[in-house]
């Protein structure tokens, strides 16, 4: 079905962005009973799944709960200038159960990118034929979560053998059958994590023939239980491996340090990542890992609920040091709660700025009322450590804002954003473009890889903010620059420098 | 209150001096164990009055048989549920009963009835009490807008019920109006320098934060929140004493405690306290 700019509802903006709702509804299953999955969903894979140079988009749907039918996922097509189609019968990316987030990533290294999808009770692998089509290869593939409740998951190549490895984040456990009954201010409410028993995350390895094996207990990684929300997947300690940050809510967050050999090494409160530094465990949701002060090292910031801030972390080298408050992000955040996050650069300056989904954990029609909505953020890198309120996005409406992805959907050189919301039709959120710095669009799509233009750094990585995945060029913003030298470097250590024009998309092959 | 009861009272006497008229003169010269006994005898003999249940209840009220009068309410209010005066004493009488938040719903009733200054107070420490902090805060500023001599308290009331639900930025234009009132009360600057440490960094908190414990070195929550201000702010040393306070009452401070050590060179002392704060973190999982 082609999507009609008729049926499009366009919303001029201040700053001239426009909002254009997109997609199925995002079915949550909510009910009186509050049962904890409905304030889960959603996700967003975007990804060029047909290799047409245009990204793509992946929606990921619920379903009634405790069981009963699902609300099929959606791929909707690229067709450029903002038009999409919905291809997702011809795709065969329906589904066949709840399903809460999603992960791109070419995993048989066939140029096809891949999809894996996030759910209630497991994990399905979809494997791009190549043709517009999937099949579900999961059990092909060996992969098997064992039924455990997933959200995110990061495709990375944990050996740097040249194929992608899966780490797959388990939430909590969760009975329908012994769910209780918990209110706030009165009102029946989702319940808070403490009521659920952890899980232990998943890692399984590549067998570089199509199947896996899961290596979650001799890694290392299966004696760790939490509760996981999201991932990010990148060389934080620079030792030319990709390593592990897991977000947990309301419990310390998981580093997972990449010792090589398929060995990790759980060192959160050792590299100062595991709590904020006040002590107060918070509710890590959706985190991304950036170089935002361009000193080369990717840094983390990840969304919390109220009164906890969005907790952003400076690489430094060794260890991280908690920067929310000299950043100006913990006076700007602590009466907000977030999902998506990203570090993206919006404004071309060279300086990523962070972007947050947001909403509460409770219900909209819970304790909290119709004030678990709250509207989209952005906070404008100064350039000088510190953050301040992004300006064109006051006019958006608030809403259950889960899922947040960064991506130039129109190829004119600046980041648009895909927001998913509970019950509600997914955002398209369209830059204006006006006014913006010079841009560098580059096409290395290899996990792992990194990228470097001036004091600029980028890694490839397929997992981003809350349940959410990107595989695309990597965006920079570039400035007054007209010129630039660009040099990537791949996970197998070869590296190729090229000199450009800025204002263009470029691919690189090693 | 006494005056609302002797209202409700006369509205329901008997005209002749029958058993009912003799419960209801108990009840005027404070016999309340008398007039408990004369109801409950003529409820026996019209168990399907609903006014004789009304009495039995503002007896045992009186009385200050609470559990027992917060039955007899139920009962009355069942058959007879619209807003009105009733609604206000048996929510007085769960209060009493320290079931607060199962008056919350009949007070709510009652402002229903009369939004006043006294039913509006009444619902807010109900709603307080069972820390449903949000609607404690705006049920005392809408107390506070209809009141005349405790304008001030209910302001407070609603500021630290605004502070305790974490709503800042609510509790902050309070707090800021309030100040000159309780610049020497060390609880309130205490609730103020910790919103202001929250919502504006920790240099804006410091100096209502130092001057609380300096008025109070008891209160250890102050204490906890100075240190970790200290802590932001980068003053690690000077922090040391007060988190080490404040920590055996908020094992959470040990992190920041643990933080302070490293940075001032003392490493064994934050590798003994980050386990510590590890330990304390154990349960939750």
């Amino acid at each position: 079905m082609k999507w009609s700019s008729l049926n499009l509802l366009l919303l001029t903006l201040a700053g001239n962005w426009t909002v254009a709702p997109r997609g199925p509804v995002l079915v949550t299953g909510e009910s009186i009973q509050k049962p904890l999955p409905a304030t889960t969903p959603g996700g967003i894979a975007v990804f060029d799944y047909n290799n047409d140079g245009r990204l793509d988009l992946f929606f990921p749907n619920g379903g009634a709960l405790p069981r009963g039918p699902k609300a099929p996922n959606t791929l909707l097509r690229n067709d450029g200038n903002f038009q999409f189609s919905n291809v997702t019968a011809a795709a065969n990316l329906s589904g066949h159960d709840y399903d809460l987030g999603a992960a791109a990533g070419d995993y048989d290294h066939d140029g096809h990118p891949d999809l894996l999808t996030l759910g209630l009770r497991g994990i399905t692998l979809y494997r791009n034929l190549g043709n517009g089509r999937f099949t579900n290869t999961t059990a092909a593939a060996r992969l098997d979560n064992r039924g455990r409740w997933s959200v995110a998951a990061a495709w990375f190549d944990m050996d740097n053998d040249g194929d992608l490895d899966l780490f797959v984040v388990n939430y909590v456990q969760w009975n329908p059958a012994t769910e209780q009954v918990c209110l706030v201010a009165g009102k029946p409410d989702f319940c808070h994590p403490r009521h659920y028993a952890p899980q232990a995350n998943a890692l399984f390895r590549n067998n570089g023939d199509g199947t896996f094996s899961d290596i979650s207990a001799p890694s290392g990684i299966a004696a760790h239980q939490g509760k996981g929300m999201s991932v990010a997947a990148a060389d934080f300690d620079a030792d030319g491996l990709t390593d592990l940050y897991v977000t947990n809510d309301r419990a310390p967050a998981f580093y997972f340090r990449n010792l090589g050999h398929g060995q990790f090494e759980e060192c959160a409160f050792d590299r100062g990542v595991a709590v904020p530094q006040d002590g107060r465990p918070v509710s890590g949701m959706g985190v991304s890992a950036e170089d935002y002060d361009n000193d080369g090292r990717p840094d983390l910031v990840y969304t919390a609920l109220r009164d906890e801030t969005f907790p952003l972390y400076r690489n430094r080298g060794h260890e991280f040091e908690e920067v929310t408050g000299t950043s100006r992000l913990a006076p700007l955040t602590r009466a907000m709660a977030g999902w998506g996050i990203a570090f993206a650069d919006l404004d071309n300056d060279g300086w990523k700025d962070i972007l947050a989904a947001r909403s509460d954990a409770l219900s909209a029609t819970g304790g909290y009322g119709a004030k678990a909505k709250e509207p989209p953020a952005w906070f404008r890198n100064q350039a000088n450590g510190a953050f301040a309120p992004g300006a064109g996005w006051a006019a958006l409406e608030p809403a259950m804002y889960r899922g947040l992805v960064a991506a130039d959907l129109n190829a004119d050189g600046c980041l648009d954003v895909v927001l998913t919301a509970l019950q509600a039709t997914p955002r398209l959120l369209r830059h204006p473009c006006q006014g913006a710095g010079n841009w560098l669009s580059v096409d290395v799509r290899e996990p792992g890889a990194r990228v470097r233009i001036g004091n600029q750094t980028r890694w490839v990585s397929s997992a981003t903010g809350y349940a959410s995945s990107y595989l695309g060029p990597l965006h920079f913003g570039l400035g007054p620059a007209q010129q630039v030298d660009v040099e990537v470097t791949w996970p197998d250590g070869r590296s190729r420098r090229v000199a450009t024009a800025t204002n263009r998309a470029i691919q690189l092959k090693p | 209150m006494k005056s609302l009861l002797l209202l409700l009272l006369a509205a329901l006497l008997p005209a002749q001096d029958d058993p009912a008229a003799a419960a209801a003169r108990a009840m005027r010269e404070g016999r309340f164990a008398d007039a408990e006994r004369l109801y409950r005898a003529l409820i026996k003999q019209i168990p399907q009055e609903p006014r004789l249940q009304l009495n039995l209840a503002l007896a045992l009220h009186s009385g200050k048989k609470y559990a027992d009068a917060n039955l007899a309410f139920a009962q009355f209010l069942k058959t007879n549920p619209p807003p009105g005066p009733v609604h206000l004493v048996a929510g007085l009488s769960l209060l009493k009963a320290n079931q607060p938040c199962q008056a919350a719903p009949i007070l709510e009733k009652a402002k229903r009835w009369q939004a006043s200054e006294q039913v509006l107070t009444e619902l807010a420490d109900a709603y307080s009490a069972c820390q449903r902090y949000p609607q404690a805060g705006a049920a005392y500023t809408e107390a506070a807008a209809k009141a005349t001599a405790n304008a001030g308290r209910l302001k407070r009331a609603a500021a630290r019920a605004y502070w305790l639900a974490r709503d800042y930025p609510a509790a902050r234009p309070l707090f800021t109006a309030l100040r000159p009132t309780f610049s020497n009360d060390p609880e309130f600057l205490y609730e103020f320098g910790d919103t202001l440490a929250r919502t504006e960094g920790a240099e804006a908190g410091l100096p209502l934060l130092e001057r609380s414990v300096e008025l109070a070195p008891t209160l250890t929550p102050a204490r906890g929140a100075l240190g970790r201000a200290l802590v932001e702010a980068g003053r690690h040393a000077d922090a040391i004493p007060h988190l080490t306070a404040a920590a055996p009452a908020d094992a959470t401070l040990l992190m920041p405690l643990s933080r302070a050590y490293k940075a001032t060179g003392r490493v064994e002392d934050a590798a003994r306290t980050e386990r510590q704060y590890r330990n304390s973190l154990a349960p939750q999982n």
